[in-house]
């Protein structure tokens, strides 16, 4: 199965989840997404998702300047967003080990 | 909050990093310009950190990476949830600065000289910030300490200006920071951009209808004489011997021996004719105004080629006789 695909569809709980820890400027949410394991993620769709995430209210955004180059945004997670990834988790929890039991009850007949 | 790394990246890699952004920006910029700005936002800066980390590589390594720019931004378009390009006009929500940008994206596409001459135009945006505030001070500045003289070394309006150039230019440096901020900037360009258009349209006016404002007989403004020995205003001369006479038909010369005779001015007859010889001097005071007398307006010019030689400078020697 294409993980690319499973990703897409939980790709905003892996930010919320992520920026939830720290705070992350965009490319640094790549990185820790990807550390974690999820090595699919795209670059495009990570930055997409942060600025959809901030439009729907559940993240909030800074800048921060420098003085060597360019400013860094960063994301930090607000309270609807923590509510969300609370809900949204419960519902991946809830999929996820429904699953597992499918698998594991497949397991047991083969 | 992770410590962004520091990034210094090589001039190469920097300017690949710009290119990327750049091409970005431009398949988003059907967009409203905010929208393009807050999706790009430190993409600048987070590019340049993947591109340091990824060290030197030939050819286009971002690209390699990130897949085409174009690509890029339709993905990015479509995790942000925001309607394809085609979609969004569609609705009619036309855009016409972004059909314009599109436009001009095309064109510098297709014309390589464009694009060249587009790119060389970006390296002189320092320039352009440094001018922006010396712009923008001149217009605040200039009316209350007595007009753009205040702009010249060492009035209060220069070091004003050169404290607002650096602004100006620590504001170019770090590009946009917010949607606020990015407002200010543009209306600062604009605003200075007018101004840097009018004072090209005064001063290409003051040159050639230096004329426009016609002096009164007796005083007035007039434009500024300069000869050698400096400047300064001079519309016409009138000239007294020590018993306080009127002496008419003057030829004047300044200490260098220039001929003063600066004028090209409405109403103030420029020929006059003095010569024995019947050769035409400029440099003759005090000129008759509108045909009239310059001492007793209504009577003719007293002028005549039987006048008396006149020697008023002890440089006259000096002085070549001048003609037209």
């Amino acid at each position: 199965m294409e993980t690319t695909q499973l990703v897409k569809g939980v790709l905003d709980l892996a930010v919320l989840a992520v920026v939830a820890r720290e705070d992350g400027y965009g490319y640094d949410v790549v990185r820790r997404l990807r550390e974690a394991g999820l090595r699919d993620v795209g670059e495009a769709s990570v930055y997409g998702t942060l600025r959809r995430l901030f439009a729907a209210g559940a993240l909030t955004s800074y800048v921060v300047p420098s003085d060597e180059g360019p400013h860094r945004k960063y994301y930090g997670i607000t309270k609807e967003g923590r509510a969300i990834l609370e809900r949204q988790g419960k519902t991946w929890r809830d999929f996820s080990s429904t699953m597992d039991d499918l698998l594991t009850e497949a397991e047991k007949v083969a | 909050m992770n410590e962004p790394t520091t990034v210094l990246p090589e001039a190469n890699g920097q300017r690949e990093v710009q290119h990327y952004v750049e091409r970005v920006r431009a398949a988003l910029a059907d967009l409203p310009s905010d929208v393009v700005d807050d999706l790009t936002l430190g993409m600048e800066a987070d590019l340049a950190e993947m591109r340091a980390e990824m060290g030197p590589g030939a050819g286009d390594p971002l690209t390699a990476r990130l897949g085409e720019p174009e690509v890029y931004a339709a993905d990015l378009r479509a995790a942000a949830g925001i309607p394809a390009a085609t979609g969004s006009r569609e609705l009619g929500a036309r855009d016409p600065l972004a059909d314009l940008r599109r436009s001009w994206d095309r064109l510098r596409a297709e014309q390589g000289w464009v694009d060249e001459t587009a790119r060389f135009l970006l390296t002189l945006r320092p320039a352009w910030w440094v001018v922006r505030g010396y712009a923008i001070t001149a217009l605040i500045l200039a009316a209350p300490f007595g007009g753009l003289r205040s702009m010249v070394p060492p009035g209060p309006g220069f070091w004003v200006g050169t404290v607002a150039a650096v602004v100006s230019v620590r504001w170019g440096l770090r590009g946009p920071v917010d949607s606020t901020r990015t407002l200010l900037v543009r209306i600062a360009n604009v605003v200075a951009g007018l101004v840097v258009a009018w004072l090209l349209v005064a001063i290409s006016a003051s040159q050639s209808l230096a004329g426009a404002q016609v002096a009164p007989a007796d005083a007035g403004p007039a434009p500024a004489y300069s000869s050698m020995s400096g400047s300064y205003d001079l519309s016409n001369l009138y000239l007294y011997d020590q018993d306080g006479k009127r002496l008419s038909n003057l030829r004047v010369f300044d200490a260098m021996g220039q001929p003063v005779d600066q004028m090209d001015q409405d109403g103030v007859d420029e020929l006059v004719r003095v010569d024995t010889v019947g050769v035409h001097h400029q440099n003759v005071y005090p000129k008759a105004i509108r045909g009239q007398d310059a001492w007793t307006p209504g009577a003719a010019p007293t002028s005549s080629p039987a006048a008396p030689q006149p020697a008023v400078s002890g440089a006259t020697s000096a002085a070549s006789p001048g003609t037209r």
